[in-house]
Order: structure tokens, then sequence, then C-alpha cells
């Protein structure tokens, strides 16, 4: 009776001390990851948040380069204003540029061309604004739904255990491990969503610029055949072309490059759990 | 005295036990996070080189509208 008394005691000790030990363990690993997590969060709201406001500058800059296209289109004729004129943004170069052409334009063909020049200018710079707006909405929204979703994986631990409830506190720690790790694997696919959608706005650039470039060409070939200019002109301009023809190469084959990268990093990720 | 030790004994293995065990499983996990972190890095300086190719497409095609 006493041998099977002391076995009592030594049992009861013995589970007692060991789920205190497995418990402890699991609260400081949780401890541990929960402060790791949370230091992360903090950098990354600050990211977002430099991140918003510099995004927002750029909306205001866009939206003065915006005022400033608009008052120049409507004086078609080519009498660009002067407050628009004093102006040194890029854009509103290109647009004097144009609308100075467009004056001194002989056919209708060059009037035509010229006008849709300045209509593309004119989307462009509409087209740039709210996509930087869009940009900064929906990297804010990522960040914020990834740390929604790091917050619910590990500070509101006490829901994913209580539904373990009979599982051992190991396997509590693991099972948070792998929904941190699959809430991470879900944000990287959005991030990769919105980057293929990004090459899908560059791949628009390159075709814009195919269009581009043979129209200065056909422009270059008219202006030689008229005699206008000379050979150093003739030299410079075909440079120019050139060159933006050599970018819109490269940058094709950037994104053909990027897109075949994209697909093999979203394969990659969708490996990560399968087999768990 | 001896069945004191004996009980300390067996804690400490069931502590060292524990501990391995769990160390393991969250270097797996550790793991597994810096492969998707290493996937993200790589597909955000893929997308940057293109933004600055892009950058540059758009001005040598402005310097077109001079000619």
């Amino acid at each position: 009776m006493k041998r099977v008394k002391q076995l009592l005691v030594i049992a009861s000790i013995f589970i007692f001390a060991a789920s205190f030990t497995a418990q402890a363990q699991d609260v400081g690993a949780l401890k541990k990851e929960v402060k790791k997590e949370n230091q992360k969060l903090d950098q990354e709201k600050d990211k977002v948040k430099d991140k918003a406001k510099d995004k927002m500058k750029d909306k205001d800059k866009m939206k003065e380069k915006k005022d400033a296209t608009k008052g120049i289109v409507k004086d078609k004729t080519g009498q660009v204003k002067a407050d628009v004129a004093g102006d040194s943004d890029d854009k509103t170069d290109t647009m004097e540029l144009l609308a100075e052409k467009l004056k001194k334009a002989k056919t209708d063909k060059e009037r035509q061309e010229i006008k849709k020049m300045i209509e593309q200018e004119m989307k462009s710079g509409k087209k740039d604004a709210g996509d930087q707006l869009d940009d900064a909405k929906s990297d804010a929204q990522t960040k914020i739904d990834a740390a929604k979703n790091d917050v619910i994986t590990k500070g509101d631990g006490s829901t994913a255990a209580q539904n373990d409830g009979n599982g051992s506190s190991n396997d509590k720690v693991v099972i948070k491990a792998t929904e941190l790790g699959r809430a991470k694997r879900e944000d990287a696919k959005a991030k990769l969503d919105k980057k293929e959608r990004d090459l899908a706005d560059k791949t628009e650039l390159v075709k814009r610029g195919r269009a581009r470039i043979a129209s200065a060409k056909e422009r270059l070939a008219a202006a030689i055949a008229n005699g206008e200019l000379t050979e150093d002109q003739i030299a410079e301009k075909q440079r120019k072309i050139d060159r933006a023809e050599a970018g819109i190469n490269k940058l094709e084959g950037s994104i053909t490059g990027g897109k075949a990268a994209y697909a093999r990093q979203r394969a990659s990720l969708s490996k990560l759990y399968d087999n768990k | 005295m001896k069945i004191l030790m004996k009980i300390i004994m067996v804690l400490f293995l069931v502590g060292i036990v524990s501990c391995r065990h769990t160390k393991k499983e969250e270097a797996e996990a550790e793991a597994v996070i810096e492969k998707i972190e290493a996937v993200e890095n790589e597909a955000e300086e893929i997308s940057k080189k293109i933004n600055e190719e892009a950058k540059e497409v758009e001005s040598a095609l402005k310097e077109l509208d001079s000619i």
C-alpha cells in the first residue's frame, strides 16, 4: 500500500511538472514570437506611413502637371498661356513643343498626328497620377491585411489554443508557426499579383512606344525628303530614335523575363505548404 | 532522497526532450518564412529593375517628340 502511495505521488508530481514545463515553454515561445512580430509590424506601419506621405506628395505634383497640360490643350492653335510657359516641368515642355508643332503643321495628316500625341500626353499624365494613388492604396491595404493576419495569428493565441485543446503545447507552437507561414505566403502571392498587373501596364507602354517610334521615323523621313535638315540634325534625330528603340527592346526583354520569374516564384510559393 | 533524485532526473530529461522538439519545429517554420521572404525580395528587385527601365524608355520617347 505504501508503495502504491509513493507511486501515485511520483506520478502526480511528474504530470504536474511535465505540464508546467510544456506550458511555460509554449507561453515563452509565443511571447517571444509575438514580440518579434510586433516589432516587425511597427516597422512595417512606419514604412507604410512614409510611403503614403510620399505618394500624396507625388499625387499633388501630378495634379499640378495635369492642370498645366489642360491649360495648353485648350489653346490648340499654339497660343501657350504665359503662366504655363514659365513652368520648367518636363511634361509642360513636351506639350509646348507639340503646340508649336501644331502651329507649324502644314498638312492635315501632320495636324492629326500631333493632336494624337497631345491626347496621349494628357492620358499618360492622368494615368500616372491615378496609378500612383492606386499603388499607394493597394500597398497600404496589403500591409494592413498582412498586419491583421499577423495579429490574428499571433496576438489572439488563445483562440487557436482553445480550438486545439487536445493537442500538446508543442503542437500549438507548430500550428501557429504554420499559420503565420501561410499568411505570409498569401501576402507574397498578393504582392506577385500586383507586380504582374504592373507588368501588363509596362507591356502597354512598349506598344505605345513602338507606335511613337514609327511615327517619329515617318516624320524624319518626310523631313529628309523635303531637305529641311542638315546632316548633323539627321544624325542627331536618328540617334534619338535608335536610343528609344534600344530602350524599348531592353524593356520588352525584361518584361518577358519578369513574367517567367513571377510564374516560377508563384509555383515555389504554392509548393511550400502543399506537403504539410 | 533517492526518489527525489529520480524525479529530478526524469524532469530534466522531459525538459530537454521538449525543448529540442520545439526548437526543431521552430527552425523549420523559420526556414519556410525565410524562403517566402527571399521570394518577395527577388520579386521586388525584378520589379524595381523593370520600373527603372520603363522610366528610361519614357524619357527616350519624350525626346522623340522634338523630331
